[in-house]
Protein backbone atom coordinates (compact mmCIF):
# COMPACT_ATOMS: atom_id res chain seq x y z
CA UNK A 1 0.00 0.00 0.00
CA UNK A 2 1.32 3.63 -0.92
CA UNK A 3 2.15 5.76 1.80
CA UNK A 4 -0.19 8.29 0.01
CA UNK A 5 -3.05 5.65 0.85
CA UNK A 6 -2.19 5.00 4.56
CA UNK A 7 -5.02 5.60 7.14
CA UNK A 8 -2.84 8.38 8.60
CA UNK A 9 -3.15 10.33 5.37
CA UNK A 10 -2.48 14.19 5.06
CA UNK A 11 -3.99 16.71 2.94
CA UNK A 12 -2.17 16.84 -0.67
CA UNK A 13 -0.96 20.59 0.24
CA UNK A 14 0.36 19.93 2.91
CA UNK A 15 2.10 16.61 1.57
CA UNK A 16 3.43 18.92 -1.13
CA UNK A 17 4.55 21.55 1.60
CA UNK A 18 6.40 18.10 3.65
CA UNK A 19 8.51 17.07 0.57
CA UNK A 20 9.58 20.39 0.07
CA UNK A 21 10.59 20.65 3.12
CA UNK A 22 12.37 17.07 2.86
CA UNK A 23 13.78 17.58 -0.08
CA UNK A 24 15.09 21.74 0.25
CA UNK A 25 15.79 21.51 3.91
CA UNK A 26 17.26 19.63 7.30
CA UNK A 27 20.80 18.90 8.20
CA UNK A 28 22.78 17.10 6.03
CA UNK A 29 26.56 15.73 7.82
CA UNK A 30 28.01 14.82 4.49
CA UNK A 31 27.57 18.23 2.04
CA UNK A 32 25.32 18.30 -1.38
CA UNK A 33 23.49 15.61 -1.65
CA UNK A 34 22.33 14.46 -5.57
CA UNK A 35 19.45 13.10 -5.85
CA UNK A 36 18.24 11.07 -9.16
CA UNK A 37 14.75 12.12 -10.45
CA UNK A 38 13.68 10.23 -13.84
CA UNK A 39 17.51 9.70 -14.49
CA UNK A 40 18.37 12.91 -14.03
CA UNK A 41 20.71 14.14 -11.24
CA UNK A 42 19.63 16.90 -9.32
CA UNK A 43 22.32 18.40 -6.90
CA UNK A 44 21.35 20.32 -3.58
CA UNK A 45 22.53 23.49 -3.39
CA UNK A 46 23.47 24.64 0.44
CA UNK A 47 24.32 28.21 1.72
CA UNK A 48 26.62 29.74 -0.47
CA UNK A 49 23.84 30.60 -3.40
CA UNK A 50 20.94 31.80 -0.68
CA UNK A 51 24.14 34.33 0.57
CA UNK A 52 25.23 35.48 -3.27
CA UNK A 53 21.06 35.88 -4.23
CA UNK A 54 20.82 38.49 -0.67
CA UNK A 55 24.08 40.00 -2.21
CA UNK A 56 22.57 40.76 -5.34
CA UNK A 57 19.17 42.34 -3.57
CA UNK A 58 21.27 44.25 -1.46
CA UNK A 59 22.84 45.95 -4.85
CA UNK A 60 19.82 46.18 -6.10
CA UNK A 61 18.08 47.68 -3.22
CA UNK A 62 21.29 50.57 -2.87
CA UNK A 63 20.62 50.84 -7.29
CA UNK A 64 16.96 51.51 -6.55
CA UNK A 65 17.53 53.83 -3.76
CA UNK A 66 20.02 55.83 -5.73
CA UNK B 1 23.05 1.07 4.42
CA UNK B 2 21.91 2.69 6.77
CA UNK B 3 19.40 5.97 6.01
CA UNK B 4 19.13 8.70 8.51
CA UNK B 5 16.24 10.69 9.25
CA UNK B 6 16.87 13.03 12.16
CA UNK B 7 18.71 13.60 15.35
CA UNK B 8 17.64 13.80 18.80
CA UNK B 9 19.18 13.49 22.38
CA UNK B 10 18.99 10.88 24.40
CA UNK B 11 16.79 7.74 24.26
CA UNK B 12 14.13 9.14 22.34
CA UNK B 13 10.81 6.67 22.48
CA UNK B 14 10.93 5.99 18.85
CA UNK B 15 7.31 6.45 17.41
CA UNK B 16 5.41 3.31 15.64
CA UNK B 17 6.06 4.64 11.98
CA UNK B 18 7.79 2.67 9.66
CA UNK B 19 11.16 3.76 7.39
CA UNK B 20 11.60 3.88 4.11
CA UNK B 21 10.59 0.41 2.26
CA UNK B 22 8.98 -0.87 5.46
CA UNK B 23 11.82 -1.09 7.62
CA UNK B 24 12.16 -0.28 11.20
CA UNK B 25 13.19 2.66 13.37
CA UNK B 26 16.48 2.48 15.20
CA UNK B 27 19.15 4.71 17.00
CA UNK B 28 22.52 5.33 16.77
CA UNK B 29 23.88 6.78 19.47
CA UNK B 30 26.97 9.21 19.72
CA UNK B 31 27.17 10.21 23.07
CA UNK B 32 24.07 12.04 24.04
CA UNK B 33 23.47 12.21 20.11
CA UNK B 34 21.14 9.82 18.78
CA UNK B 35 20.66 9.35 15.22
CA UNK B 36 17.40 8.10 14.40
CA UNK B 37 17.77 5.73 11.40
CA UNK B 38 16.12 2.92 9.28
CA UNK B 39 18.91 -0.30 7.87
CA UNK B 40 18.53 -1.56 4.37
CA UNK B 41 19.96 -4.13 2.53
CA UNK B 42 19.47 -3.22 -0.90
CA UNK B 43 19.05 0.59 -2.79
CA UNK B 44 15.77 1.51 -2.56
CA UNK B 45 13.00 0.91 -5.12
CA UNK B 46 10.03 3.04 -4.08
CA UNK B 47 9.08 6.15 -6.14
CA UNK B 48 11.31 9.67 -5.10
CA UNK B 49 8.84 11.48 -4.12
CA UNK B 50 7.15 8.47 -2.10
CA UNK B 51 10.24 8.06 -0.05
CA UNK B 52 10.60 12.18 0.50
CA UNK B 53 7.00 11.39 2.09
CA UNK B 54 8.08 8.77 4.26
CA UNK B 55 11.23 10.46 5.12
CA UNK B 56 9.10 13.29 6.05
CA UNK B 57 6.23 11.29 7.83
CA UNK B 58 9.38 9.50 10.41
CA UNK B 59 9.99 13.00 10.81
CA UNK B 60 7.04 14.75 12.25
CA UNK B 61 6.17 11.50 14.35
CA UNK B 62 9.07 12.20 15.92
CA UNK B 63 8.19 16.18 16.05
CA UNK B 64 4.91 14.72 18.16
CA UNK B 65 6.69 12.29 20.39
CA UNK B 66 10.36 13.94 20.99
CA UNK B 67 11.31 17.52 22.40
CA UNK B 68 14.41 18.16 20.63
CA UNK B 69 14.34 16.82 16.57
CA UNK B 70 16.85 18.28 13.86
CA UNK B 71 15.72 16.79 10.88
CA UNK B 72 18.07 15.64 8.51
CA UNK B 73 17.91 15.82 4.39
CA UNK B 74 16.10 13.29 2.55
CA UNK B 75 18.81 11.41 1.21
CA UNK B 76 21.46 11.37 3.73
CA UNK B 77 22.71 7.85 3.33
CA UNK B 78 26.00 5.66 5.12
CA UNK B 79 27.15 2.79 3.85
CA UNK B 80 27.73 1.06 7.63
CA UNK B 81 27.42 2.58 11.05
CA UNK B 82 31.08 2.88 11.58
CA UNK B 83 30.83 5.35 8.82
CA UNK B 84 27.98 7.72 10.64
CA UNK B 85 29.55 7.58 13.68
CA UNK B 86 32.99 9.10 12.14
CA UNK B 87 30.16 11.64 10.65
CA UNK B 88 28.46 12.33 13.89
CA UNK B 89 31.73 12.62 15.92
CA UNK B 90 32.66 15.08 12.98
CA UNK B 91 29.50 17.23 13.18
CA UNK B 92 28.53 16.96 17.39
CA UNK B 93 29.37 20.46 18.09
CA UNK B 94 27.20 21.56 15.19
CA UNK B 95 24.69 18.88 16.27
CA UNK B 96 24.75 19.75 19.90
CA UNK B 97 24.30 23.54 18.83
CA UNK B 98 21.03 22.97 16.76
CA UNK B 99 19.42 20.65 19.23
CA UNK B 100 19.62 22.76 22.35
CA UNK B 101 18.28 26.07 19.55
CA UNK B 102 14.99 23.57 18.96
CA UNK B 103 14.51 21.63 21.92
CA UNK B 104 11.10 22.60 23.05
CA UNK B 105 10.04 24.21 19.92
CA UNK B 106 8.54 23.80 16.11
CA UNK B 107 8.22 25.60 13.04
CA UNK B 108 5.82 27.69 11.36
CA UNK B 109 6.29 28.48 7.78
CA UNK B 110 4.96 31.34 5.99
CA UNK B 111 5.05 32.44 2.50
CA UNK B 112 4.59 36.50 1.18
CA UNK B 113 3.53 37.20 -2.44
CA UNK B 114 3.26 40.34 -3.48
CA UNK B 115 -0.09 40.43 -4.43
CA UNK B 116 0.75 42.94 -7.23
CA UNK B 117 3.32 41.72 -9.13
CA UNK B 118 3.18 40.88 -12.66
CA UNK B 119 2.32 36.79 -13.31
CA UNK B 120 5.29 36.90 -15.59
CA UNK B 121 8.54 38.84 -15.09
CA UNK B 122 9.98 39.96 -18.23
CA UNK B 123 13.69 41.12 -17.39
CA UNK B 124 15.71 39.50 -14.92
CA UNK B 125 15.55 42.83 -12.47
CA UNK B 126 11.92 42.61 -12.81
CA UNK B 127 12.03 39.10 -11.14
CA UNK B 128 14.72 40.17 -8.69
CA UNK B 129 12.68 43.29 -7.77
CA UNK B 130 9.42 41.37 -7.20
CA UNK B 131 11.95 38.70 -4.78
CA UNK B 132 13.17 41.50 -3.13
CA UNK B 133 10.00 42.77 -2.03
CA UNK B 134 8.73 39.51 -1.09
CA UNK B 135 11.81 39.31 1.19
CA UNK B 136 10.84 42.76 2.43
CA UNK B 137 7.61 42.21 3.89
CA UNK B 138 8.61 38.74 5.37
CA UNK B 139 11.32 40.71 7.32
CA UNK B 140 8.64 43.22 8.60
CA UNK B 141 6.52 40.03 9.52
CA UNK B 142 9.66 38.77 11.18
CA UNK B 143 10.42 41.88 13.00
CA UNK B 144 6.62 42.51 14.21
CA UNK B 145 7.02 38.43 15.62
CA UNK B 146 10.45 38.59 17.30
CA UNK B 147 9.28 39.06 20.83
CA UNK B 148 7.30 35.67 20.47
CA UNK B 149 9.28 33.12 18.81
CA UNK B 150 12.98 31.76 19.42
CA UNK B 151 14.46 32.14 15.99
CA UNK B 152 13.81 33.12 12.19
CA UNK B 153 14.88 32.86 8.93
CA UNK B 154 13.87 33.95 5.54
CA UNK B 155 14.85 32.55 2.48
CA UNK B 156 15.43 35.05 -0.73
CA UNK B 157 11.92 33.29 -2.12
CA UNK B 158 10.54 35.36 0.40
CA UNK B 159 9.39 32.51 2.69
CA UNK B 160 9.78 32.80 6.11
CA UNK B 161 10.54 30.22 9.10
CA UNK B 162 9.49 30.72 12.52
CA UNK B 163 10.63 28.64 15.57
CA UNK B 164 8.57 29.12 18.40
CA UNK B 165 8.10 27.23 21.39
CA UNK B 166 5.13 24.39 20.88
CA UNK B 167 2.58 26.01 23.33
CA UNK B 168 2.98 29.46 21.36
CA UNK B 169 2.27 27.99 17.60
CA UNK B 170 -1.20 28.87 18.12
CA UNK B 171 -0.35 32.46 19.08
CA UNK B 172 2.03 33.05 16.21
CA UNK B 173 -0.13 31.71 13.76
CA UNK B 174 -2.80 34.05 14.91
CA UNK B 175 -0.29 36.79 14.75
CA UNK B 176 0.32 35.85 11.29
CA UNK B 177 -2.87 36.10 10.00
CA UNK B 178 -3.17 39.73 11.62
CA UNK B 179 -0.31 40.67 9.50
CA UNK B 180 -1.78 39.26 6.87
CA UNK B 181 -5.24 41.53 7.44
CA UNK B 182 -3.22 44.87 7.63
CA UNK B 183 -0.93 44.27 4.66
CA UNK B 184 -3.37 43.34 1.62
CA UNK B 185 -0.80 44.21 -0.91
CA UNK B 186 0.56 40.68 0.09
CA UNK B 187 -0.94 37.25 0.01
CA UNK B 188 0.65 35.51 3.01
CA UNK B 189 0.42 31.74 3.70
CA UNK B 190 1.07 30.22 7.44
CA UNK B 191 1.76 25.86 7.30
CA UNK B 192 2.37 24.04 10.35
CA UNK B 193 3.74 23.44 13.00
CA UNK B 194 6.60 21.57 11.21
CA UNK B 195 9.44 20.07 12.19
CA UNK B 196 12.51 22.81 12.63
CA UNK B 197 13.56 21.80 9.70
CA UNK B 198 15.75 25.38 8.68
CA UNK B 199 17.51 25.38 11.89
CA UNK B 200 20.10 23.12 12.24
CA UNK B 201 23.77 23.08 10.83
CA UNK B 202 24.90 26.37 9.58
CA UNK B 203 21.56 28.40 10.15
CA UNK B 204 22.04 27.55 14.10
Amino acid sequence: MSVLEQPQRIEPVALVELVDRVLNKGVTLTGDIVLSVADVDLVYVGLRVLLASVATLDRLEEDTVA
Amino acid sequence: MIRVYAFTVGSPGLPQTLGLDGADLDTVCFEELAAVVSRHDAPSTTDAREAAAVHGLVVESLRESTDAVLPVRYGETFADEAALLDALAANAPRLRRGLELVAGCVAIGVRVQSAAQPAVATTGTEYLRARFDEVSQSARLAEQLAPIVRAWLVSPGGEAAFLVRRDRATSVLAAVDAFAGTHPDVAVTSTGPWAPYSFGGEAA
